[in-house]
């Protein structure tokens, strides 16, 4: 694909108003806002981690809309079950009064799917959606369906109630792009938000793109270029996730049971070109790679319980890790 | 390239140039905190330990550091991407890396961005950025440092004086160890050493040499000149001693036509000596029958006296046989064995005066170092010979032979202090440190005679048994008041080595007992 100039200011122009939009219904939240943007630019999946009523739908639903892309929601429970999500082949009747079978699509065709509490569904459930996260097609029987694109799946899980919930396989988070922590709201986020979802006032969304602009802004985004010691920090900072390398920091080896795989770098490069056409650059920063590495690294590596008795995150563990890998 | 390339690269080199001359000036700033630390720690451990003109040294080791410093960083040129790296870090946000890396490529995204690396840096007032003022801290601690050293010289150094000592004695000791060297060079170029005595020397010189370069401080310094004056002594006796040499010069001078083989032996001119000797053949023959005669006994007797060389009794016992036939004949095989084997003693004897020098310097260095040891220390001699001044005659009647001895022997004691060197006289007792060694009291007493080394004259009483004899008799005054005294054996125990190191080398005693001798008097000492 030719890229031109006019392209890449305009993308520069096109995201920074879906920022604006999204603003106007969702309030605070700036960062979440900001890194699903990134995920869905960078064409990735978002675990969305809160407690409720922190507006994890309201996000999902309102990028649906500012995006023109279609949108389906599945409440996932324990009794459901995988055909729920992808669809299955029923027995319907023609005009010649024949029966036969014919797929009856799930709520997972759709651009943007909001898998919400995706914990509470069987590993079974779960692990339908692997092949439309990570291949973006649906499987059934011998035919394997195409999922349409833009495709993004951003699944919510409520991190306090873990009765009755099935924790996601290792294999199924590393699917996802981001995991982001949705965090409460500050007073005067709190009070705007009661402002507009307790009053008649409503909040009027234009669509600024749609599923085709996205497409072609991942491909120029796959374009940002990145400077060889930018990226090689990058790869340092995953590879200082592997406690069994050597040289690796002392809070990897102490606390660490699990380093990240491959698909973190491959994450953390993408979405740190994506942040970095988000901020009019045309190239990556150590500081886009500092930025995107929280939400790409989170649930990529695994704590030892050493980690949990000593009260040691994730988050605190990626910090140090981005402090004492140099840039140079 | 493109303009926009060219001007990227323009601008980052300037960069790079501005980033190298701060490294440079740090980096010189830096060796001089290091060099300054170092030279701080020298000066205040000079006031403990004696180094040698301390702040010569750290002037050397700060003007050493400054141009290590400089010339490190100037051959350490940074890179473009290293110069693009640093800039970025100024708020660039890796723009110009990315540009730099971009270089050459027409690409819209890859032009969009070196436009904008570019724009950034033109916005980039980098000279202020990247001053070339040294770094405000390092400089502060190099003023500190400096103002520290400038204050500690104006404090007397008490270690000073005692720091130049012991430099000029460790210069004396770097000069012996080349005199040393010199010796070896000699000892392997005699041919006419047997290769076992050249081993034996050589190893004997190079542990000489070891030692005096292992030789730290001031303790092992004197233990080392202490041992290299007694290895020295050891190597000199393996030498053949010069008295056959002066007799034989003795003897040539006597005749007109030797005499001047005489003088070349006394100058130990050994080539002018070999010449002369060939040419001598002659010369013997124009010589008369009288004094081939005279010369043949004179030569004779020498050969007598000279026996403990067999080889050059043996010549000159055939020459003077030939001279007494009054049939010279060809006398070039006595000739020639006569030149070898004075060359070799010419030889060892020049051999014996570079050890004997060479003794002769330790040994005042030892004793300049003895002096060295400040007013706590003390030297102790003993004078034999003042006091006595008294012959003994002993009148065994008329029976068999008798002996009488005049002798004296008198003690005396120097004192060393810090800035006299005891030097002890003959019969010296041992040099001591009042700290450290036992004082007198705590030496063994033992009974002297005061009569050793007196200059007493001796008389021979001859007489048969039972039959009387001659009687001669010396009377002396004071002959009871010094029969003797017990005093601590090291007192005397430097008199006693000294005679008896002068008797090995005159009295007939086997070479296998000498050093037997010798080990037990340094035994003694110590």
């Amino acid at each position: 694909m030719e890229i031109n100039e006019k392209q890449i200011r305009d993308m520069i122009d096109i995201i920074k108003n879906v920022e604006a939009e999204i603003g106007k219904a969702i309030i605070g939240q700036k960062d979440i806002v900001r890194q699903v943007l990134i995920s869905v630019l960078a064409g990735g999946n978002v675990l969305l981690e809160g407690v409720p009523g922190l507006g994890k739908t309201q996000l999902v639903k309102t990028l649906a809309k500012v995006m023109d892309l279609s949108f389906s929601r599945i409440q996932f429970t324990p009794d459901l079950m995988p055909a729920d999500v992808m669809g299955t082949n029923i027995i319907v009747k023609d005009d010649s009064g024949n029966s036969r079978f014919e797929f009856q699509k799930g709520p997972v065709f759709a651009n943007l799917v909001l898998a919400d509490e995706i914990n509470r569904a069987t590993p079974k459930t779960q692990s339908a959606l692997l092949e439309a996260m990570q291949e973006q097609t649906v499987t059934v029987g011998k035919v394997t369906y195409r999922l349409p694109q833009p495709f993004l799946v951003l699944a919510t899980q409520n991190p306090i109630e873990m009765e009755g919930t099935y924790p996601l396989p290792e294999a199924q988070m590393d699917r996802f792009l981001f995991k982001l922590s949705v965090l409460f709201p500050s007073f005067d986020e709190l009070k705007d938000i009661m402002d507009i979802t307790t009053t008649n006032r409503e909040v009027e969304l234009n669509k600024i793109m749609d599923g085709e602009s996205i497409l072609k802004m991942r491909k120029i985004i796959r374009e940002v270029p990145i400077a060889k010691p930018v990226q090689e920090y990058a790869l340092r900072v995953v590879l200082g996730t592997h406690p069994e390398i050597e040289g690796a920091p002392e809070g990897t080896k102490k606390y660490i049971r699990f380093g990240a795989s491959p698909r973190a770098a491959q994450a953390i490069i993408t979405a740190s070109r994506a942040r970095a056409v988000m901020e009019g650059r045309y190239n990556v920063s150590f500081e886009d790679i500092k930025y995107v590495a929280y939400p790409s690294l989170r649930h990529r590596f695994f704590l030892n319980f050493d980690a949990v008795a000593d009260g040691v995150t994730t988050d605190a563990l990626i910090g140090q890790l981005l402090e004492e890998v140099s840039v140079y | 390239m493109s303009p926009t390339d060219k001007e990227l690269i323009k601008i980052i080199r300037r960069i790079r140039d501005r980033l190298h001359a701060a490294f440079i000036i740090n980096s010189i700033v830096l060796g001089l905190g290091f060099a300054l630390c170092i030279g701080l720690g020298l000066a205040v451990a000079a006031r403990f330990i004696p180094i040698y003109n301390v702040y010569l040294m750290i002037f050397k080791i700060v003007a050493a550091a400054v141009l290590a410093a400089f010339l490190y960083s100037a051959f350490k040129t940074p890179r473009n991407d290293y110069a693009a790296l640093r800039v970025d870090s100024l708020g660039l946000q890796e723009r110009t890396v990315t540009a730099l890396e971009l270089i050459g490529s027409q690409s819209a995204i890859a032009v969009l961005e070196k436009n904008d690396a570019l724009m950034h840096l033109k916005g980039l007032d980098y000279k202020k950025k990247i001053t070339l003022k040294p770094n405000k801290r390092y400089l502060l601690i190099c003023f500190i440092l400096a103002a520290a050293l400038l204050l500690s010289g104006f404090i007397p150094n008490p270690m000073a004086k005692r720091a130049e000592e012991l430099h000029s004695l460790k210069e004396k000791i770097a000069e012996q160890q080349k005199k040393a060297d010199k010796l070896v060079e000699r000892v392997k170029s005699n041919p006419k050493l047997s290769e076992e005595q050249k081993r034996e020397l050589e190893t004997k010189l190079l542990e000489l040499k070891s030692e005096l370069k292992s030789a730290e401080d001031e303790k092992e310094i004197k233990k080392a000149l202490g041992k290299t004056e007694k290895k020295l002594e050891y190597i000199k006796e393996k030498f053949a001693t010069s008295e056959d040499l002066k007799k034989i010069a003795d003897v040539l001078s006597r005749n007109e036509m030797t005499k001047a083989l005489a003088d070349m032996i006394k100058n130990s001119d050994e080539k002018a000596f070999k010449e002369s000797i060939r040419k001598i053949a002659e010369a013997l023959r124009g010589l008369s029958a009288v004094e081939k005669q005279k010369l043949a006994e004179e030569l004779s007797k020498l050969a007598q006296e000279i026996k403990s060389n067999p080889e050059l009794s043996r010549a000159f016992a055939g020459l003077a046989e030939k001279l007494a036939s009054g049939e010279l004949g060809d006398i070039s095989r006595e000739l020639d064995e006569l030149s070898e084997s004075i060359s070799e003693l010419m030889e060892n004897e020049s051999i014996r005066n570079a050890i004997s020098e060479l003794a002769k310097e330790l040994g005042a260095a030892n004793i300049s170092q003895r002096g060295q040891d400040g007013a706590g220390h003390q030297g102790q001699g003993n004078i034999p010979g003042n006091n006595g001044q008294q012959g003994q005659g002993n009148q065994p009647g008329g029976n068999g032979q008798g002996s009488g001895r005049g002798g004296g022997a008198g003690s005396g004691t120097d004192m060393g202090n810090e800035n006299q060197a005891p030097i002890p006289p003959a019969g010296s007792g041992i040099s001591k440190k009042n700290d450290s060694v036992k004082k007198d009291g705590e030496y063994e007493k033992i009974f002297t005679p005061q009569t050793l080394g007196g200059d007493g004259e001796t008389s021979n009483l001859s007489g048969n048994k039972g039959t009387g004899g001659n009687v001669e008799q010396v009377i002396t005054d004071k002959s009871r008041t010094v029969r003797g005294t017990s005093v601590p054996y090291n007192q005397v125990v430097g008199q006693y080595k000294s005679r008896a190191m002068e008797s090995l080398n005159t009295s007939d005693i086997p070479p296998g007992m000498k050093d037997m001798v010798r080990e037990y008097f340094t035994s003694l000492e110590e």
